[in-house]
């Protein structure tokens, strides 16, 4: 208990660390419940099933919704596959032997590297090659895509350490009965996994949703519902963007646009939770 | 080495889509290169910072102010995040009860996940106004700098707490069996201690700011003239060319292709930084 | 060299009834095998013989590296950064070749770990996911699950539940899983790392008794810490010792020849402890 008691210079201390604690409280309280108190007015069945009129100041976002979803689908399409392959080469193949341990470093080097690049500018390299080079022109493939590529960082590193996670005494029991890496992988790591891959799934999604800058000149801003891959179509974010800064007077459905995009990452942010609480469960 | 006849075809494939997530960044950091080309290596390639203005239209290609206006917000930035999260980390972990610790940990995750738009709403809508009521049209490098620090000051913290929590608990308690104040022992054990995980969450925070787009787009007022003062309007290199791309042609796509790998390059460096500090990091603790 | 490659021809035309009708149990006999991990020097100068269808206990202090020494004869020393010199048999064929089919070797060697470690799945699946692998089908899997449960004398305790997870079964029904699972693919030889260490003595009975079963159909190399289970069971026993930090076999032989009348001092004094015990008991 002697350790735990206070000077007076501790408690003056206490009372000046207080202070930026209490205000970074009061400006995220702020910060939120101008979102919500302003977004509630704006938010109604209407809202969520209406397509927009007069460039979204009246109307719903429904076609914006489908855009989103598509859009992130396409991206976990694509970053999927590539990921888990990536991660499961990562975790499985790549300390086999001196050549994979040396590929590996860079590997994991040019995927941080990849983490690091701006968004905008992960933006140009999609406008460059999807919508320009293979032609896609403006689309939900277009901006799929690019959103891919940039959740693939995030999504190899928490696959990768999901899969290292799983106790290393099922691989040496495998080997030893001389079973395939293929279908070790397929019958007992993966299912071991599931959680945590399943985790970083859903981190990746929630990151993929907030991205707004990749998606400017990659998925585009028309708000028409989608009727291909191939149409352009506005994201939330870049809804909430463009209500904002370029429509004067929708300010009010930027706010409602604004808490659809915060409740469906806090919904996103507590289905996670829900799986790593799951995941810890099932350790112990 | 011996494989199965299916671990074959597998390796195969993985090695492909390991290929194909490695190459990426360098695909990347191709194509703008290509785009950027036409402008960067030809006669044009000074007038990056000898034009007198940027002013695309005529011809005029000065890019100094932008590269100014998005070293300021960024410094600026870190500069007001960084007191408020060490302050806040210190108070969560060695100040607060336990219960609030937690509490501000798992608001600082939702937090860390708001999209850098919202954050640029929210400046566009009550900040900008609120500033211009003080001084100028609002949306200023001040502007910038406060919607900046708020968006990566949930990340920070977070980080610096997990510093923190690096710290070997017998060290602080052993401190306090000396009968050290908790202030003595948070500035001579806990600070030096993390230096090296406050020091890594600052870098990747500043590459978070570097190249963040929405949010100074919406607050800087975009104005290409030399930034001069707190509440001038400023333009940074992300917004630059989100502002252009949609309309840019030829010599002037080229040129924020440029500009492009001018941020990417700014971001490299701190990357790099990042690396050459953690390696520091991983010999000296090899040696002791 | 030609023959270690025609025994890698030869194991990949067989299936495990194949192998059950080969002729009986292989001798390894291990010539000049030294092992380090990374530069340290674990094992020099290994030279013993087990006998085809013979039960060779191997034992020795800890840390001496006969989990390694093990780990060489099915080769799973291939995953461990370790460099390997020297000869390894198996009937006739040295196994360390490079030219060897690994997977095939594994399969005719059955091994089982200090600690019970079946796979998270169900008790039939762990059986079954392996023979599949291997190409069993249809009635032949039944049959082999139930034939090598009732084997290790699990099958009464586990039929009706065989599709409930492994991980619910006692420490010893687990291992006595992991032999059947070993035993499923029909393996000439075993290699057994401290079977009953972790195990109740009851459960060490059963396994035991088990191994004793095994005989002369395998041949049989085993770790044990345990002298008093080395002299009930084996038929030789091979000692190994830390001499400057690495290990050797510095006496092997017939154990009741190792055992009442040790030739090496270092056995003597290894052995020592035992003699009482047995005394004691006696
Ligand atoms: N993967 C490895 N990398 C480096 N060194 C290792 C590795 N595995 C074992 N060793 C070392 O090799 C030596 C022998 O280890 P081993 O596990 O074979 O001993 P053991 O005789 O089986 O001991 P025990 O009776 O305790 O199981 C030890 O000094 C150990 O530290
Ligand atoms: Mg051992």
């Amino acid at each position: 208990m002697m350790s735990k008691a206070m000077s007076q210079g501790d408690r003056i201390i206490q009372m000046g660390l207080c202070c930026p604690a209490l205000i970074i409280c009061g400006v995220f309280v702020w910060l939120l419940f101008d979102v919500v108190s302003q977004g509630i007015s704006g938010l109604s069945w209407q809202f969520l099933t209406q397509l927009p009129a007069d460039a979204g100041r009246a109307g719903g976002i429904v076609s914006i919704i489908v855009s989103t979803f598509i859009v992130l689908i396409i991206a976990l399409l694509v970053a999927l596959p590539i990921g888990l392959g990536t991660a499961i080469w990562l975790a499985e193949f790549a300390d086999e032997d001196q050549t994979g341990m040396a590929v590996a470093v860079w590997v994991r080097r040019s995927l941080q590297l990849l983490a690091g690049v701006p968004s905008i500018v992960v933006g140009l390299f999609g406008y460059a090659v999807f919508c320009q080079l293979l032609g896609l022109g403006y689309s939900l493939l277009a901006g799929g895509l690019t959103l891919g590529c940039m959740i693939l960082p995030l999504l190899i590193g928490s696959l990768e350490a999901g899969l290292r996670a799983v106790p290393c005494t099922y691989r040496i029991n495998a080997v030893a009965l001389g079973l395939s890496k293929f279908s070790v992988i397929r019958r007992i790591l993966l299912p071991q996994a599931a959680p945590a891959l399943l985790a970083g799934l859903i981190l990746s999604i929630g990151r993929a949703l907030a991205e707004t800058a990749a998606l400017l000149f990659t998925s585009g801003y028309v708000t028409r519902m989608p009727e291909s891959v191939y149409d352009s179509g506005r994201v939330l974010s870049v809804h909430v963007f463009d209500l904002a800064m370029n429509v004067p007077g929708g300010d009010k459905n930027a706010y409602a646009t604004a808490l659809v995009l915060l409740l469906g990452l806090l919904l996103i942010n507590s289905v996670l939770k829900k799986v790593v609480n799951i995941w810890a469960a099932r350790e112990n | 080495m011996y494989r199965h006849k299916v671990d074959i075809k597998f390796v195969g494939l993985l090695r492909l889509l390991v290929m194909l997530a490695a190459c990426i960044v360098l695909l990347i950091f191709g194509f703008l290169l290509t785009e950027a080309w036409p402008f960067l290596f030809s006669e044009h390639g000074g007038q990056l910072f000898t034009d007198a203005v940027w002013h695309p239209t005529t011809g005029q290609y000065n890019l100094v102010p932008v590269i100014l206006g998005t070293l300021y917000t960024t410094i600026g930035a870190v500069s007001v995040a960084v007191p408020f999260a060490l302050a806040t980390a210190i108070f969560c972990q060695f100040y607060a009860p336990r219960w609030f610790g937690r509490l501000y940990t798992s608001v600082m995750e939702v937090l860390a996940g708001i999209p850098s738009v919202v954050y640029g709403f929210w400046g566009l809508v009550v900040l900008v106004p609120l500033v211009a009521s003080w001084q100028g049209s609002g949306a200023s490098l001040l502007t910038g700098i406060l919607v900046l620090s708020l968006m990566i000051l949930p990340t920070g913290t977070l980080l610096a707490i997990a510093a923190l929590k690096q710290v070997p608990s017998e060290w602080i308690q052993g401190s306090y069996a000396l009968g050290l104040s908790r202030w003595a022992t948070i500035k001579n054990i806990a600070l030096p201690a993390s230096g090296h995980g406050m020091l890594n969450a600052l870098l990747l925070q500043s590459t978070r700011a570097i190249g963040e787009t929405m949010a100074v787009l919406m607050v800087c007022g975009n104005s290409t003239l030399f930034p001069f003062g707190l509440f001038e309007p400023v333009r940074t290199l992300s917004a630059n060319i989100a502002l252009e791309m949609a309309y840019a042609m030829e010599m002037h796509r080229a040129a924020l292709y440029s500009s492009a790998l001018v941020l990417m390059v700014m971001v490299f460096i701190l990357l790099f930084l990042n690396q050459f500090q953690n390696r520091l990091e991983s010999t000296a603790n090899g040696k002791s | 060299m030609t023959k270690s490659v025609a025994f890698g021809r030869k194991l990949q035309h067989t299936t495990p009834q194949d192998i059950s009708l080969q002729s009986g149990p292989p001798a390894i006999s291990i010539r000049n095998l030294g092992l380090s991990y990374g530069g340290h020097k674990v094992l020099k100068n290994i030279n013993f013989e087990a006998r085809a269808g013979k039960i060779t206990a191997l034992v020795g202090p800890s840390g001496c590296g006969k989990s390694s020494l093990l780990s060489v004869v099915n080769r799973l020393s291939d995953l461990q950064a370790c460099k390997v010199e020297g000869e390894v048999f198996i009937a006739e064929d040295n196994i360390l070749h490079s030219a060897v089919n690994v997977l095939k070797l594994r399969r005719r060697i059955g091994m089982v770990f200090q600690k019970p470690s079946p796979f998270p799945m169900s008790i039939r699946e762990n059986l079954l996911f392996p023979l599949r692998e291997y190409g069993v089908k249809g009635d032949q899997l039944e049959k082999t699950l139930e034939d090598n449960l009732r084997l290790v004398g699990l099958w009464d305790e586990v039929k009706t539940r065989l599709n409930d997870s492994a991980l619910v079964l006692s420490g010893g029904q687990q291992q006595r899983l992991c032999f059947a699972r070993c035993l499923s693919l029909n393996p000439k030889v075993l290699l057994l790392d401290e079977p009953c260490s972790a195990l109740d003595p009851r459960s060490t009975q059963i396994i035991e008794a088990l191994i004793w079963h095994l005989r002369e159909s395998h041949t049989i190399l085993m770790v044990t810490h345990n002298l008093a289970q080395a002299r009930r069971l084996a038929d030789d026993v091979a000692v190994c010792c830390l001499s400057d930090g690495v290990g050797s076999i510095v006496e092997s032989g017939k154990t009741a020849q190792v055992f009442d009348f040790p030739a090496h001092p270092v056995t003597a004094e290894y052995l020592g402890f035992e003699t009482a015990e047995v005394r004691s008991s006696d």
